[in-house]
Parts: C-alpha cells; sequence; structure tokens
C-alpha cells in the first residue's frame, strides 16, 4: 500500500473524514449559535494558547491511484447481485421463463457480463479516464472522490505521473468510452447478458396470456424482446446485450 | 487464370497498382481489350464470407481493437465458420494471408475480466504479402482492425483489392464527408440525437440509412458531433473492390454504449444493401 505524505493542501484531500486542526480564536458554534440567547448564555470561548505550537500536518491517507484500484469493487455478473430487488425478480422470472420453454435441443446458453455496478467502481472509472485524456485535473479529481467518500489520491506530484498512472487504469479496466458516473447499472437495473439458442422458443410472457414464439437470439428476436417487456425487462435496441428497467 | 485465392488477389492487386502508376490510359492486365469491366454480379443469397478483426499485438488504451496472438478474430455467432477452414483473409490495407479457423474461444476484451466468444484464426499474424509495383511480393507488418475473410468457394472472377479511405473532409459537428474509392459518404445531422448517412456514386445518391443515437442513462446529452467518431455516428474503416468495376465491400465502424458495431455494405453501381449476416459486434463494457 503506498501512501502520499506529501500533501493533504488538495481541494478535497480530507484525509478521509479527518477532523480539522483547530484553529487559534476562532468562535465554536456554541457561541455563535447561543450568545445572543439571553440570559447566563452558556459561552464557551476560545483562547488563543499561551505559547502556539506548529499545527501537526495532517495524516494523508489516501491511497494513490493505479492499477491496485482496479480489483477492487468489481461488477456483479449473477442475477442475484443486482440491487435493485423489483428488477431483480423480474430478471429472475423473465430467466426461469426462458429455460422452462427450452429443450436440450435448443441449446439455451444464457451468459452474463455485468449486472450491478457500484458507484465506488463507477467513479474510478470515470475518473481514471477523465484524468487520462486530461478532461478533469487530478485536483479536480481528488475533490470529486473525497465527496464521495473514496480515499484515492490522483495527484502524483507531476502531471506525467498522475496521467500515467491513470492510463494504466484505463488499461486495466479497459475502457474504450468515456464510463458514466451513474447509469442503469449503478442503479442495479440493468444487466448484460447474451441469449442464443437453437430453433424455436416458445416463451410464456410474464401475465400468462401467450407464449411468443421466439427465434434467432437475444439480439434479433422481437418477441424475445415483447416477452422481456412483460416481465419489465427492456431490451436496448443499440446494444446487443443490455437490457433494463426501460430499455435505458 | 489463377485458382489460388491469394494469388489472384495478388494479381489483381499488381494490376491495379500497376494502373494507378501508369495514368488512365493504361487498362489492368486483365482486360487487356481496354473495355470497360464489367461490374461482377452478386446474387441476393450469394455467401460474402465473413468480417474478421486482427488484433493488434498490445492493447491500446482507448481503441477498440482487441489484443491477442491470434492472426484473425471473428466474433461468435459467425454463421457457417467451422473449425478447420482454411480461409483468404485481406486486411484494410490489402494483406492477404491464409488462415486456419479454430475451435469457439475466449478472448479477453474490454472491462470487468470481460471475454469475447470468438472463433480464433490461426496463420500468418504479424506479417503478410502485399503486391509491390513491380509485382514482387515483401513481408509487412499486419494491419490490425477489419478483415474480409473471403468465403471458400469463391468465384474466381473475384479481384478483392482494398480502396483507399481518405481523410474526413468539410467535417463540422453538423456534417461530414468521406471518400472511399470513388464513394462519398455524406453525414448530416438532423437533430441532437438523429442524422441520415448517404452515400453517393458519381454525383448520385444510392444509398440512404438513418443515425439514431437512443438514449442512455447517464450519457451525456450533447447533440451529436459528426466531427468524431461518437455513439451512433458511422465511419468507415475498411473497404473492398470485388473486382475492378465493383462492387464494394464498405464497413463501418458504429460506436456504441457497450461495444463497437462492424457493419458491411454491399456496394453496387446504382444501389448498396446491408449485410446483416456479416455484421458482426464487439461487446466491450457495460455503460
Amino acid at each position: 500500500m503506498a501512501y502520499d505524505t506529501r500533501n493533504g493542501q488538495d481541494a478535497g484531500g480530507g484525509g478521509g473524514g479527518a477532523a480539522p486542526a483547530a484553529t487559534p480564536g476562532k468562535r465554536t458554534l456554541t457561541e455563535s449559535a447561543l450568545g445572543n440567547a439571553g440570559a447566563a448564555p452558556v459561552v464557551q470561548r476560545k483562547t488563543d494558547p499561551p505559547s502556539v505550537e506548529p499545527a501537526k500536518a495532517k495524516a494523508d491517507n489516501r491511497t494513490l491511484s493505479g492499477v491496485s484500484w482496479c480489483a477492487q469493487f468489481p461488477t456483479g455478473t449473477t442475477i442475484g447481485e443486482l440491487t435493485d430487488a423489483t428488477f431483480q425478480a423480474n430478471v429472475q422470472a423473465f430467466h426461469d421463463a426462458m429455460v422452462a420453454a427450452a429443450t436440450p435441443a435448443n441449446a439455451l446458453n444464457i451468459s452474463i457480463s455485468a449486472t450491478y455496478r457500484p458507484a465506488e467502481r463507477a467513479h474510478l472509472m470515470h475518473y481514471s479516464y477523465n484524468v487520462y485524456n486530461g478532461t478533469t485535473s487530478p485536483a479536480d479529481a481528488n475533490a470529486a472522490s473525497a465527496a464521495a467518500g473514496i480515499s484515492i489520491n490522483w495527484d502524483h506530484g507531476d502531471a506525467a505521473t498522475s496521467r500515467a498512472k491513470a492510463g494504466e487504469m484505463v488499461t486495466k479496466y479497459g475502457i474504450a468510452y468515456a464510463p458514466a458516473l451513474v447509469s442503469r447499472h449503478t442503479e442495479g437495473k440493468a444487466i448484460d447478458w447474451n441469449i442464443t439458442w437453437s430453433g424455436s422458443l416458445m416463451i410464456a410472457k410474464k401475465d400468462g396470456t401467450a407464449k411468443l414464439d421466439c427465434t434467432g437470439d437475444g439480439t434479433s428476436s422481437a418477441n424475445l424482446h415483447a416477452v422481456g417487456a412483460s416481465y419489465g425487462v427492456h431490451k436496448l435496441d443499440s446494444d446487443p446485450p443490455h437490457w433494463s428497467t426501460d430499455g435505458h | 487464370m489463377a485458382t489460388d485465392p491469394r494469388a489472384r488477389i495478388l494479381a489483381w492487386a499488381c494490376a491495379a497498382l500497376l494502373v494507378a502508376c501508369a495514368g488512365p490510359a493504361s487498362a489492368p492486365s486483365h482486360n487487356p481489350a481496354g473495355a470497360p469491366a464489367a461490374p461482377i454480379a452478386i446474387a441476393a443469397d450469394q455467401p460474402l464470407g465473413w468480417i474478421g478483426v486482427a488484433p493488434r499485438v498490445k492493447r491500446d488504451p482507448g481503441d477498440w481493437v482487441p489484443a491477442g496472438p491470434q492472426a484473425v478474430i471473428v466474433p461468435l455467432p459467425a454463421q457457417g465458420l467451422a473449425a478447420g477452414a482454411a480461409l483468404t483473409a485481406i486486411d484494410a490495407a490489402g494483406h492477404v494471408r491464409h488462415v486456419t479457423a479454430g475451435a469457439p474461444s475466449k478472448l479477453p476484451y474490454g472491462c470487468d475480466q470481460n471475454q469475447l466468444d470468438v472463433v480464433a484464426f490461426a496463420g500468418e499474424r504479424s506479417a503478410g504479402v502485399v503486391a509491390g509495383v513491380s509485382g514482387a511480393t515483401a513481408a509487412v507488418a499486419a494491419a490490425p482492425g477489419p478483415v474480409w475473410l473471403l468465403p471458400p468457394d469463391a468465384p474466381a472472377s473475384w479481384r478483392p483489392g482494398p480502396l483507399v479511405i481518405g481523410p474526413p473532409v468539410a467535417a463540422t459537428a453538423a456534417s461530414r464527408r468521406d471518400t472511399v474509392g470513388p464513394l462519398v459518404l455524406e453525414l448530416t445531422r438532423t437533430d441532437a440525437t438523429h442524422g441520415t448517412l448517404a452515400i453517393q456514386r458519381a454525383g448520385k445518391t444510392i444509398y440512404t440509412a438513418p443515425i439514431v443515437r437512443e438514449p442512455m442513462a447517464g450519457a451525456p446529452d450533447d447533440p451529436l458531433d459528426l466531427r468524431g467518431a461518437g455513439i451512433a455516428i458511422p465511419v468507415p474503416v475498411a473497404a473492398w473492390s470485388f473486382g475492378p468495376a465493383g462492387p464494394i465491400l464498405l464497413v463501418l465502424r458504429v460506436a456504441s454504449y457497450e461495444g463497437t458495431h462492424l457493419t458491411p455494405l454491399l456496394v453496387e453501381a446504382d444501389r448498396a444493401r446491408a449485410l446483416p449476416a456479416m455484421a458482426t459486434y464487439l461487446y466491450s463494457c457495460a455503460f
């Protein structure tokens, strides 16, 4: 684990919630709030100490950016990891309907690539991409990470190293396009899965009113998309594996 | 007439290069009478092969081309591709290789330990052969990116050769023009999330297709910017002519939120059509 003891003055570099150092002569909230409250206020006034010791530098326990972060906060790859309970139940029911409709001859294959992405992972992917591409400075990324409660330090002391370390994370994550901070995946409301089979599947809609004849695959079968919608699992046309609560 | 597909391709490429260097008065060597070459006819249901990808040796951050030791990969379903199939591959620069299909396998690609299901081809990976002006061949580095895998029963009349893709011209956020050999691709934005692709040949529009950027939660809602290769914007990445007079196999790359589409079109003299059976998609990362 690497620590940067150099900084601690960065905007937002709060060191993971460490208490701010007392400022000599500064009034407390108690005095400010109660100073005009009437008789016998309970006011405590801080006074300057007789001899001022130098304020100790805050300990900076943040971990520098780099590939060690990439293994943390993994994206889910099971239906059970979907954090939206309703969507999880809907996806499971849709999944079970497909399985129930299949025979061995159909060779149904359902392969899940991604379900829930933790917000922390989305944050790290987003800012590694931005710092690497120069659209966010390390200082601004530090501020954002501190606000998000993630104890990472994007500033390695020089721009080139900071960018390089962010780039290592981009490569490790396998990022090709700017990652979103918030998406249906971070809300636990999306699943990326490949669905393939042979022949025809008669899959029941959720309300049991009909079974639709599904041919092709999860990308191309309009009837499968209709069945999924009946379960509240909606297909996004532009991205073959992506289904969500609203198709977005 | 040579029957080996690679020999035929090389012969055509040599002829094309000689013609290009000799000037417009020269004729391709396989058309000695000087008569205009007739376009090669392609039936509606004729197999045209597969679009694959030649991987990079090493991953390039931010680039869509996968990295791996394979000569070529074709993402599944890769219909009709059988293990052991020996095919001729031609990349966007015209490098020609013999490759052999293996069994379906996994290729690490994208985020979250994602793996693409692919048919991986073995063969000449880091070097191919390209025709020189003199007709000699020389080893060259293979070009990572789209590859056309010819069907095993490709007609002898095919003389596949690459077409030059020019840099975009007249590119603004709202319009853009690309040139691909004799084709002009005009992109026009019609509203923030829609536009039109028009393919022109000899000044005549022969194909149009809508550009639609679907909404995605969390994605920027900036208007389409046609200067770049953003979501839903088609960009030409490879094109080959079946022979001196065409037709043309054009491959467009279209980025989506979670991956990359390679969309092939067959462009004939006065029309074009999509080839969904050859289209492929590389899933990269949950958005």
